[in-house]
């Protein structure tokens, strides 16, 4: 683990974590477990796990297993240090029983077959580690050792009586394969969140479809949520969805991790303020500020391939698709941000290598996004274009139209012009420019309500606020193992939110933690 | 397109008109609507973060013409926000910034700044332009935009010139008043610091050139990002290292010789304007329109210039 912690400091709070843990769980009757995974690097993310683990522990005692280690792909590209004995400290201090190191065991095991085929999940890894934009079709044998490997210790694994797997990620081989052989074994996953204070999604298995991807059911089931038990309390909720949508708007409450300073606060108020500064902004890359403007968010390219419904191959594809559609389309302009993380996402250039095709284009801009302040964006965007982006949440709180092409957290809640195919996709991109032109209005108001509304339910309602867990940005280290140690230490536990919320997604089988009863 | 509507909150401040004649020299005053890739300040406007940099301000106008004059600065602290973003070699001595300013959209006017280079420092360079708004221009919004950007520069002066040349400036102070009646504009008429001048548009076509030896710029201290270079010794060490340099670069006997001849740009397109030079007298062709760049024809970076 990756963990610059004084050694005092971290004594202290294992020491003070074992204590509580030890006279807040019910020892384990039967053989039953909890598995948990430890496999990134960030002792936030674990803490996260850990947590939520315990709290299934205090309802059903049980076993708590944990599954660590690092495998050098992921150490040379992710971790910059990630030290096992640290995760089996720690997952000792919160009362594990077992920690495994997977990895480990992975390396030694010589061709173990699953009863799966693990190979979209090795693939998407492949691409991830090597930074690549697309899937290449024959990743490295050892990567596809690796995958088989994991899926037929996770099957092995889950033959035990398993009461849940908390995990942190969904996604490739290590987290991804875990949660597949779950779902085939009709166990419960608990997704916790890396942002906000706590934060969890859940799949029980009698939700599962078994007919898409784990967060394709999720997208379903926040959707029924939302449009069933938050929509029609709208009213009530205003107040604080506005507050909710004043906060984003300056940055305050959970930033919005792609972006931060000063640059990341909105001051417009307006369309005519809109337009002032539009005027500025559209010269500055050579737009014509009367003419529609687009703007499209390039996603982190290898982030998690193939991991919910995409109407394109691969993120890059879609891109790339887009931006040939609108080398044709000269009756608008076309603003492509690149991600601002894709450094850690893309090694192939393949931004810049898009750019400079399209150089002769001269109604196409591409751009880093840290290249405008949000501020200029907003009063440049007439039309947002994502697959997942957070902006598709983002701008049409504010009444900026998003067409999406493909899903996310969110797209079941109603904000954005989520499309199905990519003829439609080419279509509605088509009639949207054309409705620009008309002056016709791309958003409506109940999808600027909705979407002020999907604020709040991210940043608030499903947003667990209890001492166990700090805020992701009480940081660094040692601030964070001071803070949880005092809430060992000095705070009685009787209905820690982290225990009541827990229980009552468990117990009314939500897909979602929520502070409150929705 | 209605894009705009829905920007506002129910818990937005109103933004309040401030009443002319107008002196703003805070960045938090509720007339400041808006800041573009700027930082407010408390005691100057703000400080550019980006490639461009603009304040709003909502005025009061009453519609009518009205005169505004922007200070714009240079210190120790933009050259330090400058090489953090762009991270020059080590070697590259501090060059003068080019910048253009635009107001209501269009283009108003141009500077160029360079400090004054010291035995321990440097000092502050400031350039102050003024400039007409004509009747209707600042509208019943009354916003009044103002924005800093950066030109390409002609040929003859890349490499002369700072990229990234907004970066790191300072909105010192914006003053506002009705006009009395139209006037031209105005640039600082003092020694830019560096061989290049600017002309502003409606100047006079014929120009009095007075040069003056200034010491060399040392480049400019990077911040170190090493884990090791960032610690305390190390740092002392740099800064010791830098302190040396800058009395070597001011102890240089600054000999730029004689003139090397002066080339003239428009300063947004750098299209080249024919200039003749006689004597100390500088005559461009026909009445300026545009901010024009003014440079020496070979690099004299220890010449200071001031037109008159």
């Amino acid at each position: 683990m990756w963990l610059q912690a004084n050694k005092q400091e971290w004594k202290h709070f294992l020491t003070a974590a074992e204590v509580f843990w030890q006279k807040n769980l019910p020892p384990a009757s039967d053989d039953a477990v909890i598995l948990v995974e430890a496999f990134h690097q960030d002792l936030r993310v674990t803490l996260r796990n850990l947590a939520v683990a315990n709290a299934i522990r205090r309802m059903h005692p049980s076993r708590l297993v944990v599954f660590t280690g690092v495998e050098e792909a992921w150490q040379k590209t992710l971790w910059q240090g990630f030290d096992v004995a640290l995760v089996r400290e720690l997952a000792s201090a919160y009362g594990a029983d077992e920690t495994i190191d997977v990895w480990d065991l992975v390396r030694k095991s010589s061709g173990a077959t699953p009863t799966f085929d693990t190979s979209g999940y090795v693939a998407a890894t492949d691409a991830r580690l090597a930074k690549l934009p697309r899937l290449r079709p024959q990743p490295p044998t050892e990567r596809q050792r690796y995958g088989d490997g994991l899926a037929a210790f996770y099957e092995e694994q889950f033959r035990r009586p398993v009461i849940a797997l908390v995990t942190s990620h969904v996604d490739y081989d290590q987290w991804g394969l875990a949660v597949e052989v779950a779902r085939r074994a009709g166990v419960p996953v608990v997704h916790t969140q890396q942002t906000g204070c706590l934060k969890a999604y859940a799949l029980f298995p009698e939700h599962d479809t078994h007919t898409g991807t784990f967060r394709e059911e999720l997208t379903r089931q926040i959707g029924d949520v939302f449009e069933t038990k938050l929509w029609p309390r709208r009213e009530e909720l205003r107040r604080a969805t506005e507050l909710i949508a004043w906060r984003a708007k300056v940055n305050l409450g959970r930033p919005s991790w792609w972006r931060g300073g000063a640059a990341a606060s909105v001051d417009l108020n307006n369309p005519s303020e809109r337009a002032v500064l539009r005027t500025h902004t559209a010269a500055r890359f050579g737009f014509d500020p009367e003419k529609p403007i687009v703007a499209v968010f390039n996603h982190a390219v290898s982030d998690a391939l193939g991991t919910n419904r995409e109407l394109f191959p691969s993120l890059a594809d879609w891109f790339t698709d887009t931006a040939a559609f609108a080398a044709g389309r000269d009756d608008a302009q076309w603003l492509f941000l690149d991600h601002p993380s894709q450094a850690l996402y893309d090694s192939s250039g393949f931004f810049g290598n898009l750019a400079k095709e399209h150089r002769s284009s001269r109604h196409l801009v591409f751009k880093p996004s840290a290249a405008i302040s949000k501020n200029a964006l907003w009063s440049l965007t007439d039309l947002g274009v994502t697959v997942r982006g957070s902006v598709s949440n983002e701008l049409p709180a504010y009444g900026i139209p998003v067409i999406q092409a493909g899903w996310s957290e969110w797209s079941s809640c109603g904000l954005s012009t989520v499309v199905d195919s990519t003829d439609a996709y080419f279509k509605t991109l088509d009639e949207s420019i054309t409705a620009l032109h008309d002056g016709a209005s791309l958003v409506s108001e109940e999808q600027v309500r909705r979407a002020r509304l999907w604020l709040w339910l991210y940043r608030s309602g499903a947003d667990v606020v209890t001492p166990q867990v700090p805020q992701w940005e009480v940081w660094p280290v040692n601030t964070l193992l001071k803070t949880i140690r005092a809430t060992f230490r000095h705070i009685e536990s009787d209905s820690d939110p982290l225990f009541e919320t827990v229980e009552r997604m468990w117990t009314r089988r939500e897909p979602m933690l929520t502070r409150t009863p929705l | 397109m209605s894009v705009g509507t829905w920007f506002r909150t129910d818990f937005d401040e109103p933004s309040v008109p401030a009443e002319l004649p107008l002196e703003l020299t805070i960045g938090m005053h509720p007339s400041v609507t808006i800041v573009d890739q700027t930082v407010r300040g408390r005691g100057i406007i703000g400080r550019v973060t980006g490639d461009f940099g603009a304040v709003a301000v909502k005025v009061a106008g009453t519609g009518g013409p009205v005169r505004v004059t922007v200070s714009i600065g240079l210190d120790e602290v933009s050259t330090r926000w400058w090489a953090d973003r762009v991270r020059p070699s080590r070697t590259t001595p501090e060059l003068p910034r080019l910048i253009a300013l635009r107001a209501q959209g269009r283009i108003r006017g141009s500077a160029v700044l360079a400090r004054r280079q010291g035995w321990r420092g440097a000092a502050s360079a400031e350039a102050v332009l003024a400039f007409d708004l004509a009747e209707g221009e600042l509208d019943g919004d009354g916003l009044l935009m103002i924005e800093l950007g950066e030109t390409p520069p002609p040929s003859w002066a890349a490499g002369r010139l700072s990229v990234r040349p907004v970066v790191g400036l300072r909105f010192n102070r914006i003053t506002v008043r009705e006009s009395t009646g139209p006037e031209p504009t105005t640039g600082s008429n003092t020694f830019t610091g560096c061989d290049f001048a600017v002309l502003q548009p409606g100047a006079s076509p014929v120009q009095r050139l007075i040069t003056q030896p200034v010491p060399a710029a040392p480049p400019l201290p990077l911040t170190p990002r090493n884990k090791l270079t960032r610690r305390r010794p190390a740092r002392a060490a740099f800064k010791a290292v830098r302190a040396a340099r800058r009395v070597a670069y001011r102890a240089m006997p600054a000999r730029p010789g004689p003139l090397s001849g002066v080339l003239a740009a428009d300063v947004m397109t750098g299209d080249p304007i024919a200039v003749e030079l006689s004597g100390d007298e500088i005559r461009l062709p026909g009445p300026i329109e545009a901010p024009v760049l003014l440079g020496a024809a070979r690099p004299q970076p220890t010449l200071a210039w001031r037109l008159r």
